[in-house]
């Protein structure tokens, strides 16, 4: 099977398909292609809309053999996350008790991705109402990592990340509330953007927790991560956590320089209780950074510590609000781990809630006066590879460790905090991805993607791929 | 703890398979340690993260 052109970025794709050197139908055929191949392990697909799919690409290459070229998106094949809202389609979320739900309207993000000409081929698996990160799927099968079948492919949107990995979608979007676009993202060795909070519309997305829910692009570049953050930002009446800041020209502010970058490591949370391989290939890139002129520098964000309290009281609380209703009427129809979470949600006070905001309130202070010193934070993105399918614990340089407790250590303070946060991969240990999680000040999404391009530069995942077929 | 976690959540009228009932008590355990870490202290002094617009969302 020739897989190269499933395999190439919207950024290497997308003059090929303006200057009609590509058909949107010939890129198409590929991608569908792949996932007839291996969407029956991997299972990343909720629903395969081909005929749709081919309907669309023929139409895109009509529009750009007349002259109609739409921008970098236009004729690009891709699945999204089944929580997004597509008018008179299927939004499963991931669920039994939705299974049949058809959403009334697209989603905003749905509406933009419309206008600029992609292709969509399908919708994506992911953990049950993105509550839970292993996007192991009681009702539509579990997810498999492309890099090891064996392995989760991370949560939430453990399908977005699978299949662009795979090759079964060229980018794709996913939800993040405690971590659900960079974990998966890490899991299987791609590009995961979480905007800050606000940047990008989240009308016609399923909630999971209100305050923390983020959409955002997951994808095999940076550059192509910035163009889609590009597309996709901007002020929505609609949603009432939309912030009214102009959207920039993301994909054209990568250029930037190592020599006067200063880069801010928080020791005491973001690298304790590490996988050592994990340590040690971050370690690696900020070592590379520091040669070619970087400046490395501690910092100190002290309510860190009180950082996991205020997300677990957050996000259970607001997802059991969210799923109230159903708990008390078909509380059989959820999964069982879900059923679990929104039980222990119910158990949380009002009090609880309080302090965890007033504890998000410290964080946001603490983090403005850290980038007051430093550009950007690098952290790990997860503390440990990809577990086995099943396994509900981590293993931590010997120590069997609670999957649960451990997976949003280092992401959850970006929801709790809605600074923007992106994952690139770093290397490969054992055949499993790494990621490294960069996060910046508020609204300042540049300065992640392009401390991003820098690391993208050393090249550092070169000869390594999923084995795939 | 002072409570019963089964008896909270059946007042509410949710419905708790036997099997949790341990795992709960497990959680909010973890989740008591958890709660050590805050700072009773320092929040008496801090504003919150939560605002509400007056009006609602903009049309």
């Amino acid at each position: 099977m020739n897989n190269e052109l499933a395999a190439k970025s919207i950024g290497e794709l997308a003059p090929l398909l303006q200057s009609k050197q590509l058909s949107p139908v010939e890129l198409t055929e590929q991608v569908l292609s792949n996932v007839d191949m291996y969407d029956g392990e991997i299972n990343a697909y909720i629903t395969v809309q081909k005929e749709q799919a081919m309907a669309a690409a023929t139409q895109a290459e009509q529009d750009i053999q007349s002259g109609n070229y739409r921008g970098a998106l236009h004729g690009i094949p891709m699945a999204l996350k089944d929580i997004l809202y597509f008018k008179d389609e299927k939004a499963t979320m991931g669920s039994k008790i939705h299974s049949d739900f058809v959403a009334g309207f697209d989603a905003t993000v749905v509406s933009k991705l419309k206008m600029a000409g992609v292709t969509f081929t399908g919708k994506l698996n992911m953990h049950e109402y993105a509550w839970g990160a292993t996007t192991t799927n009681p009702h539509f099968g579990p997810c498999k990592n492309p890099w090891d079948l064996t392995k989760i492919p991370g949560g939430s949107s453990g399908g977005s990340a699978a299949a662009v990995a795979s090759h079964m979608s060229i980018a794709s979007l996913g939800t993040d509330t405690g971590g659900s676009v960079r974990i998966p993202a890490s899991s299987c060795g791609i590009i995961g953007l979480k905007p800050t909070h606000g940047r990008i519309s989240k009308y016609g997305c399923f909630p999971l927790a209100w305050s923390l829910d983020h959409i955002g692009p997951m994808t095999k570049t940076v550059y192509d991560a910035a163009l889609m953050l590009e597309l996709l930002s901007g002020y929505d009446p609609k949603d009432p956590t939309s912030i009214d800041r102009p959207s920039k020209n993301f994909s054209g502010l990568l250029d930037s320089e190592t020599k006067n970058l200063v880069i801010g490591i928080e020791e005491n949370y973001f690298f304790h209780n590490v996988d050592s391989r994990v340590d040690e290939q971050v370690r690696h890139v900020l070592q590379q950074l520091e040669r070619d002129g970087a400046t490395i520098k501690p910092v100190s964000i002290p309510s860190l510590k009180q950082a996991e309290f205020a997300e677990l009281v957050t996000i259970t609380t607001e997802a059991s609000a969210v799923h109230h209703a159903n708990l008390l009427k078909s509380p059989e129809k959820f999964g069982e781990d879900v059923r679990f979470l929104l039980e222990v949600g119910e158990l949380m006070s009002g009090v609880d809630y309080v302090q965890s905001q007033q504890i998000r309130r410290k964080l946001d202070v603490e983090f403005a006066a850290a980038f007051e010193q430093v550009d950007v934070l690098i952290t790990p993105t997860l503390p440990f590879l990809s577990p086995p399918i099943g396994s509900q614990t981590v293993d931590v340089n010997g120590q069997e460790l609670s999957f649960l407790d451990e997976v949003i250590r280092f992401t959850g303070p970006g929801n709790l905090t809605g600074l923007p946060a992106l994952t690139i991969p770093c290397g490969v240990k054992d055949g499993l991805p790494i990621g490294l999680q960069i996060m910046g000040p508020v609204f300042e999404e540049e300065k992640v993607l392009q401390v991003g391009a820098l690391i993208e530069q050393m090249e550092l995942m070169k000869g390594h791929a999923p084995p795939l077929g | 703890m002072a409570f019963d976690i089964h008896e909270v959540l059946e007042r509410k009228g949710i419905e708790v398979p036997e099997h949790h009932q341990e795992m709960l008590k497990g959680q909010m355990a973890g989740f008591e340690e958890l709660r050590k870490t805050v700072n009773q202290e320092e929040l008496k002094d801090l504003d919150m993260a939560l605002t509400h617009v007056p009006g609602g969302e903009q049309k």
